[in-house]
């Protein structure tokens, strides 16, 4: 971390609880966080620790319980719905773990979407925009395919030109080769390593610790804390003991 | 054969697990169809009792009815004598008879009563097969000039006034002051009602009249006859020979006969008329009803397909063939529609009573319907062809979907195709419901067009009644019975609340009709009765016949009390009347003449008529008919100034119109009437009290009825199609919360899920909407002769039920829309 790089993700002290049926979930318990431009970082930690949450978080799915938030040195905790839709489209980039590419549509369209969620963007700045994105991940010959026309890896290739398409500040990624058999995955990490050395910002959530490898930093959590890499290795073995 | 009988024995037990298993969508699947089911065998039973079954006669199909043919009347009376000539000279008929109907007190049991009396010829009952539970028909000799007065009698009157009395025959009963002896009794299971004829208390025999005026040649006393044609010989054949005789009847009395023409129709066209056309259309109508029901149960079998994709994969891989599987889907289905039969018989049966009673006289054969064996076989052909109807979509369908697709990414490939099934079904029920909602539309804007027209009188606060005198009046001179009907006039008067009363005669605005032929001045009688006398409608009233019916006076002046037997004979015209005859003249101070039976000399005599004043027309046929009849000419004569004949008539009975000064109901404004009338003399029978409003209404009953139903069945449609794609669009949004959630971690807004999915429920509903548009266009020409002042193809009409249509659609996707629009992102996170 270096302090003259300017922060793009600034999170101090967040909490999460979830509540149902009167059980209190505490998903996340004072995180603090910050992700500087062009960083790659990776996030792991055991099941229900709380990565998808704080990834879902970042990229403003959802909204803390407490804590502050600081996207590109604004503050985006307690924004309404439409803002946050608005913030997500145009500064966040997802990949989910099983693609969720939407059947009806063709890769193109597939690629498009977030484009035609934008206000007055003319159709051919779309056209360049999505054929730049799938260029870019190898599946520009696939334009009138149908997501169920394509294997595993290809599916997962367009979504990340999916996540290219809208030119966002950082791509989220939630197990991106989760679904994925690790010769794809390898290709898929590849290809964000790439994106990265290209000057992409990218958090990525992954079990794998081959792939975690592939990014600058890797961040441990632990029952919603974060934890250093040693300390994570105490607590689990105090766990299984 | 036994192993058949247990496969399906299994099949409906597990039919009817699932059913309780998920009793929502049963509850919901049953209800549907029962709708449906129940329409159709509600305007089934309606179509089979009126026109698919045969008349309740051993003979229906060879009984037809006859009448004289004029340029005015399609159905014409006929004259006795001409009907005896036809009786006498046709070669293609076993036996005709005439009836016409009558009226008149029953004296001398118990309390006096009018009762309904139809004058018959002697073979009437026999041509019906109509045999008498007690005593016999009339003879021929009873049915001659002067015979001895018998009379037939309904088995209600025998009940009612005899107690049944085994020994009623040849007992005596006054009727009209007429002593009778009673012959026989005619079953209460007789009915029959056409124009003219309607099943009565007493039936006396039509050709014992002694009143020669009726046995003059062109004399027309409202009277039809039915025939019973040879076996083989057809209805052409038929006309023909009748054909063959009239030309024989004008050969020999050519001045009278020169035209004459014999109009023959089936009895059952005659009892059945205008009603045809309008059960037809309906019966289309229901049938669009319970489509559309099928198509909402299949798009729920489909929808619930998916659920159960697993079990049949399972099934499937134990070895079920394709057609095991589609058995035991169509098991369910047809199980399920024939609980919706059920539940619909119930329905179809209180639906049938309530709609009858809505609108009642309305329907010819009413007392025919009901839910009987063909109606019963007709509700389970239905239920069993709706259950496959319905089901055999999903069942291929889920049938055919091989194993290894539904296993592989989570059957989201295989739902596509399936929806896209779901839109076109929607589609054609959004089209099936535009088609209802147009002829629902058509009928409205009919009956708007209708209740617009001005029926040239003022019906509201207006009463009208009938009036049997005491029948010892009938055997006054006419000075007796003037002074009878101007005492009844002034005690009518002294009853408090009345503003304006007359009594009437002749023809009733909507009611009755009565014609008189005339001759304009100078205008020669026709030697050849090739032409005819020029016509126009006869209402027999007193002064103050214009106030009690607010008609405009537009020249001269109306009749007045000065105008009575003693000074000149005077004639108040319509609009009509002037300006078909005196158009361009003032027709005030012309004369017309009219021809009079003039018992003396026992001919006519020429009576000539001063017009004294232009009054406003009157809408003498109905609402909707008045304008295309063509007869429009009307005359107002002083109840006064009527020859002996008519004095005689209106000895027998009159009617009376009052105007009230305060709005009240007829009955509670009628009440005070009868008992001061009974008060001044109590024999007399005051009956029949109707308002004139009812009298309007009752004019466009038909159209009134078709209106109900096609509403109702509209109504209905357009719910079952907003329930429809309710369904299809909370499915398809239920299947896609996870592309929803996508789309909005993409950044799509609230609003733009709304829209999209609002745009997909905008697509099907616009998509049914042109097709509905366009088989409306064909379908609507069908129902023209059920449409007045209004085209079939009405643009203004389509336009209003199309935008009506697409509201009520859109209405219904907004609920899933908005749904959608609450997605919660964070479902696109999820792991399947
Ligand atoms: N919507 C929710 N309602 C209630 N509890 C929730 C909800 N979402 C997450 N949780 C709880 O919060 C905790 C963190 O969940 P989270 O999904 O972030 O874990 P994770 O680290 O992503 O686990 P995994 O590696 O299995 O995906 C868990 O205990 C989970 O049960
Ligand atoms: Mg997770």
């Amino acid at each position: 971390m270096t302090e003259t790089n300017q922060a793009l993700i600034q999170i101090t002290d967040m909490t999460k609880v979830f509540y149902t049926d009167e059980i209190e979930t505490h998903a996340l318990s004072g995180v603090h966080l910050s992700v500087n431009k062009g960083e790659y970082v990776a996030m792991s930690g055991p099941s229900g620790c709380g990565k998808s949450t704080l990834l879902s978080i970042i990229g403003l799915l959802d909204t803390p319980t407490a804590g502050r938030y600081f996207l590109n040195s604004k503050p985006v905790e307690n924004l309404d719905f439409a803002e946050r839709a608005r913030i997500r489209n145009q500064e966040i980039g997802f990949i989910f773990q099983s693609f969720n590419l939407i059947g009806d549509l063709t890769v193109y369209e597939n690629v498009e979407l977030p484009l035609t969620y934008r206000q007055r963007m003319p159709s051919v700045e779309h056209k360049k925009r999505v054929m730049e994105a799938l260029e870019r991940v190898g599946m520009a010959h696939r334009l009138k395919h149908y997501p169920s026309q394509l294997s595993g890896g290809q599916q997962q290739r367009v979504a990340v030109a999916r996540a290219l398409a809208g030119h966002p500040s950082i791509l989220l990624a939630d197990e991106p080769t989760g679904n994925l058999d690790s010769r794809n995955g390898e290709a898929v990490m590849e290809l964000l390593a790439n994106l990265h050395k290209d000057g992409a910002t990218i958090c990525m959530v992954t079990h794998d610790p081959r792939f975690a490898k592939h990014a600058q930093r890797e961040i441990h959590l632990f029952d919603g804390k974060v934890v250093a890499e040693e300390e994570l290795k105490k607590l689990l073995q105090e766990t299984s003991a | 054969m036994r192993g058949v009988l247990n496969s399906l024995l299994q099949d409906l037990h597990y039919a009817l697990r699932q059913f309780r298993k998920s009793h929502g969508f049963t509850i919901v699947a049953v209800l549907t169809l029962a709708l449906g089911i129940g329409a159709n065998t509600a305007i089934f039973s309606v179509v089979n009792g009126v026109l698919l079954n045969p008349l309740p006669f051993p003979h229906a199909n060879r009984i037809v009815s006859m009448f004289e043919a004029t340029p005015d009347f399609f159905k014409g009376s006929i004259s006795y004598p001409n009907f005896l000539d036809w009786q006498r000279d046709n070669r293609s008929f076993e036996a005709m008879a005439a009836y016409r109907s009558t009226d008149g007190s029953i004296t001398g049991v118990a309390q006096p009563e009018n009762v309904r009396a139809q004058r018959v010829s002697a073979n009437f009952f026999p041509i019906l097969g109509v045999n008498p539970i007690l005593g016999r028909n009339f003879t021929s000799e009873e049915d001659r000039r002067g015979a001895g007065p018998t009379a037939l009698i309904s088995e209600g009157l025998w009940k009612r006034k005899f107690g049944s009395d085994p020994n009623v025959i040849g007992k005596r009963l006054i009727v009209a002051g007429q002593a009778r002896t009673i012959i026989g009794v005619i079953p209460a299971s007789f009915r029959l009602h056409v124009f003219n004829f309607r099943t009565a208390d007493v039936y006396e025999a039509v050709g014992e009249e002694t009143d020669p005026a009726f046995y003059l040649r062109d004399s027309h006393w409202n009277m039809d006859a039915i025939g019973l044609l040879k076996p083989g010989i057809t209805l052409a054949q038929a006309c023909d020979d009748m054909k063959r005789v009239n030309a024989g009847l004008a050969n020999a009395y050519p001045s009278v006969d020169g035209n004459v023409k014999t109009n023959i129709i089936p009895l059952k066209d005659n009892i059945v008329g205008d009603m045809r056309s309008v059960l037809l259309v309906l019966l289309g109508a229901v049938g669009f009803v319970l489509l559309i029901a099928c198509v909402n149960v299949a798009n729920l079998l489909l929808a619930r397909s998916t659920a159960r994709q697993r079990e049949f994969s399972i099934r499937a891989a134990l070895g079920a063939g394709q057609m095991r599987i589609v058995r035991q889907l169509l098991t369910e289905s047809v199980l399920l529609s024939a609980l919706g039969g059920t539940l619909g018989l119930i329905l179809a049966k209180w639906g049938t009573t309530a709609a009858l009673v809505a609108v009642p006289e309305t329907v010819p054969r009413a007392e025919e319907i009901g839910i009987h064996l063909s109606a019963l076989l007709f509700t389970v052909f239905v239920s069993v062809l709706t259950g496959i109807v319905f089901g055999l979509l999903p069942a291929i369908k889920m049938s055919r979907t091989d194993i290894s697709e539904r296993l592989k990414d989570g059957g989201r490939a295989i739902s596509g195709s399936r929806s896209s099934i779901q839109s076109v079904l929607v589609m054609g029920e959004m089209a099936m419901a535009l088609v209802l909602l147009v002829g629902a539309g058509l009928m409205c804007r009919t009956l708007v067009q209708l209740w617009k027209i001005d029926p040239g009188f003022d019906p509201h606060n207006v009463s009208f009644f009938e009036v049997t005198p005491p029948p010892s009046l009938v055997n006054q001179p006419p000075d007796a019975i003037l002074a009878a009907l101007r005492q009844i006039s002034a005690t009518l008067h002294s009853v408090p609340g009345v503003e304006a009363l007359s009594l009437h005669d002749g023809a009733v605005p909507m009611d009755h009709d009565n014609e008189k032929g005339f001759l304009l001045e100078g205008q020669e009688p026709p030697k050849q009765r090739t032409e005819y006398f020029p016509q126009t409608v006869e209402y027999t009233v007193e002064p103050e016949y214009l106030k009690t019916m607010r008609i405009p006076l537009l020249r001269g002046r109306f009749l007045s009390d000065e105008d009575n037997e003693s000074s000149a004979r005077v004639v108040v015209i319509d609009a009509s009347f002037a300006q078909q005859y005196f158009a361009g003249q003032d027709p005030i101070g012309k004369r017309i003449r009219i021809f009079e039976f003039d018992s003396d000399s026992n001919q006519r005599i020429s009576v000539p008529l001063v017009i004294v004043g232009v009054v406003g027309h009157v809408n003498q046929w109905g609402l909707a008919e008045d304008a295309s009849r063509p007869l429009q000419a009307q005359m107002y004569r002083p109840i006064l100034q009527r020859g002996a004949v008519d004095m005689k008539r209106l000895a027998r009975g009159f009617n009376v119109f009052v105007r009230s000064k305060t709005p009240l109901a007829p009955e509670a404004f009628f009440e005070p009437i009868r008992q001061k009338l009974l008060a001044s003399n109590r024999d007399m029978v005051v009956y029949d009290n109707e308002s004139e409003e009812e009298v309007v209404a009752q004019s466009i009953a038909s159209q009134r009825f078709s209106l109900i139903l096609l509403g109702t069945f509209a109504g209905l449609a357009l719910l079952l199609a907003g329930i429809g794609i309710y369904g299809v669009l909370a499915y398809l949004v239920g299947q896609r919360t996870r592309d929803i959630g996508v789309r909005m971690a993409l950044g799509a807004q609230r609003l733009d899920v709304l829209r999209m999915v609002l745009r997909e429920g905008a697509r099907m509903t616009l998509a049914g909407a042109v097709i509905g548009l366009a088989v409306a266009l064909a379908l609507t020409r069908l129902m023209a002769s059920m449409l007045f002042g209004v085209r079939p193809t009405d643009p203004i009409t389509f336009a209003t039920v199309a935008a009506l249509l697409c509201a009520i659609a859109l209405f219904a996707c907004y609920i899933p829309a908005r749904r959608a629009s609450k997605v919660d992102p964070m479902v696109a996170l999820r792991y399947e």
